[in-house]
């Protein structure tokens, strides 16, 4: 069975998407078999997989609505990928009329559950019917947050999401920490937010933040993860000791 | 108090009525809010249940579709 992991933070521009993207290539890295899904209709993570959304047919928007079969949306790769492009930004209106609407991916996921070892979800920048229906299909939560204080504040909002999911939809959804990103740690103002995060809201910080540097930003150009376009980078190796945080549990 | 019912909109839950659940079918993979008067005629005639055995533990007629077919009760919707 998957272990269905959600990043989601309502505030754009916290590197949800390389977040998802490096933690997913660096569990691959450790063998794990692995998808990712693009839930954000900007199309982010297929992009920064080398793929150009706008070329492709049969996105997570054919899954969530036309009930298409999610292995037919797969595309092989090292991670395996549910691509997303701006049709995506339909559901929100469609779903929104139906019954049992929170549901559409969890129960799109069921037919791959046993394929994968992991699935990670790129949640959009919103508290929307899609991030609603990424934190009902997942069975845990991976907060990544810049270390300034409006992203501070987002996690307050989302936090009383998790909690409305819990009560409505999912209630084993649990949320496994923050990962903080684009950290700079010369900064007071970074390390007061950090330490504001975990005594405020009691979640765990998981270890090590990942420092900020434009090789993240030249590896989405490349259509590579930051694991495979600079190996060596401190970033890639950040990603990598959160990987194996995250799949402590696992052999 | 009305952002809040905003917020609460995007939930199925936030249309549940008392004497209510909902229905979801294996054939159009639809979700249908019933009664529990409709869930009885649905029902009958003739019903099955395997509830540990299956995801769509019911055998009936799905008020989506109108196929006999494996439905599941959502009676927490």
């Amino acid at each position: 069975m998957s272990r269905v992991i959600a990043f989601a933070n309502q505030k754009g521009g916290v590197a949800k998407t390389t977040t998802t993207l490096s933690i997913g290539a660096a569990l691959h890295e450790r063998g794990r078999d692995v998808l990712l899904v693009d839930l954000d209709p900007q199309g982010a993570l297929t992009y920064s997989l080398g793929y150009d959304p706008d070329g492709i047919e049969e996105t997570v928007n054919d899954v969530l609505v036309r009930r298409l079969p999610i292995e037919k949306a797969v595309i092989a790769g090292t991670p395996d990928l549910v691509p997303a492009n701006i049709d995506l930004a339909g559901p929100d209106t469609v779903l929104l009329t139906k019954t049992g609407r929170e549901f559409a991916l969890e129960r799109a996921l069921r037919d791959v559950a046993n394929s994968y070892d992991y699935i990670l979800i790129d949640c959009p920048p919103s508290l929307g019917i899609l991030t609603i229906n990424g934190l009902t299909a997942a069975s845990e939560v991976v907060i990544p947050l810049q270390a300034e204080a409006l992203s501070h504040r987002g996690v307050g909002q989302l936090l009383e999401t998790i909690a409305d999911i819990k009560r409505f939809t999912n209630p084993g959804l649990r949320v496994s920490g923050v990962i903080v990103t684009m950290f700079d740690p010369r900064t007071r103002h970074a390390r007061e937010v950090l330490s504001d995060v975990s005594s405020l809201y009691g979640i765990e910080v998981l270890q090590p933040p990942v420092r900020k540097s434009i090789r993240f930003a030249e590896a989405s150009r490349s259509g590579k993860p930051i694991t495979e376009f600079a190996p060596s980078h401190p970033g890639a190796e950040a990603y990598r000791q959160l990987a194996a945080l995250l799949d402590g549990g696992r052999e | 108090m009305s952002s809040r019912r905003g917020k609460y909109a995007l939930y199925t839950a936030s249309e549940r009525r008392p004497f209510t659940c909902t229905l979801e079918c294996s054939s159009c993979l639809e979700e249908t809010r019933v009664s529990y008067v409709e869930l009885g005629l649905l029902m009958w005639p003739v019903h099955f249940h395997l509830p540990l055995v299956r995801y769509y533990h019911s055998w009936f007629r799905c008020p989506a579709c109108s196929r006999r077919t494996w439905l599941r009760v959502h009676l927490d919707r």
